[in-house]
């Protein structure tokens, strides 16, 4: 299991407060999904239990979590997917928050970097995510690492009757 | 997306004062580099001192400095300075209750939406450490030896 530690720009704080990136465990499944409830301003559970499921089935699932003094600020998830069809396999990004109170820490550059390494390191050279179109924060970040819109677009249409 | 002369101006000179934050940076200069009409330019930065983005110095050695936060200022910031009431004015034109009109409006606002998404998301120094990113792949690809 590989680490990653952060020191805050701030000079000389304590090292019990740097932001280390490792590895997320079943256990951290709980401070994740509160953490997610948090960020997003809504609970849902059942998103990342299916994950928890589907990494418990498959092993593919990269999870991380940001720690600072112990406690877990952050998390990225992601995979890689041959998916879409068109194209050889890329790097999912399935979701990344850093709680608000731990920004401007380089927390979440911290865990994209660690992500994006486990992604090379399955072959891949292309990474891609689906955001909402109206969370200007999110893309504002995804854009200062160099990430741009892709060929595909989302469409979708209401099928309730 | 069609944008006024005054608005790309303001762009150009934006970037190109963010990307060299300790210069003072003459009006001529920059009409040069970007080939545009020094007059029309300097209106441009006038704009651009009032809403504090950059900061002039009269006299000789003077000229103009970014001033704003390159990693909070976005091309949106930038276009709602020069560009009056975008986005948001699409459905004006549609026949009132009209059921195809609506429907228009509705594809010219998603268009709207996306533009207005993206523009707000790409900040200056953004857009400086792509061209940044950009320029040292082009080196190493041009460093990297042929295939024969």
């Amino acid at each position: 299991m590989t680490s990653q530690r952060i020191k805050s720009p701030e000079a000389e704080r304590p090292s019990d407060d740097e932001i280390v990136i490792r590895e997320g465990s079943r256990n951290d499944f709980p401070d994740i999904i509160a953490l997610d409830a948090g960020i997003a301003g809504i609970s849902r559970p059942e998103f990342w239990h299916e994950f928890q499921e589907h990494r418990a089935a498959t092993n593919t699932l990269i999870i991380l979590v940001a720690r600072r003094s112990g406690k877990i600020v952050g998390y990225a998830m992601g995979e890689v997917r041959a998916w879409p069809v068109r194209g050889p396999a890329c790097g999912w990004i399935y979701a990344i928050g850093v709680e608000k109170e731990n920004r401007q820490r380089r927390a979440a550059s911290a865990l994209m970097t660690e992500l994006i390494e486990r992604f090379r390191a399955q072959g891949v050279g292309t990474i891609r995510t689906m955001i909402d179109v109206d969370d200007h924060l999110l893309m504002s970040f995804l854009r200062s690492l160099g990430m741009t819109a892709g060929p595909f677009v989302e469409l979708e249409m209401s099928i309730a009757q | 997306m069609k944008l006024q002369q005054a608005t790309r101006y303001a762009i150009w000179a934006v970037i190109e004062l963010a990307s060299r934050p300790t210069d003072q940076v003459r009006a001529q200069e920059l009409a040069q580099i970007y080939r545009i009409s020094q007059n029309h330019l300097v209106r441009v930065l006038q704009t651009l001192t009032r809403a504090n983005i950059v900061s002039s110095v009269r006299g000789p050695g003077g000229g103009f400095t970014f001033c704003g936060n390159a990693k909070r200022l976005t091309l949106f910031d930038i276009i709602s300075l020069f560009e009056t009431g975008w986005p948001g004015e699409v459905s004006n034109g549609r026949p009132p209750g009209s059921a195809l009109g609506a429907e228009l409006s509705r594809v010219l606002n998603e268009v709207d939406r996306i533009t207005s998404a993206t523009l707000r998301s790409v900040t200056v120094q953004t857009i400086i450490n792509n061209a940044e990113r950009a320029s040292r792949m082009r080196d190493l690809t041009e460093r990297l030896p042929k295939a024969s």
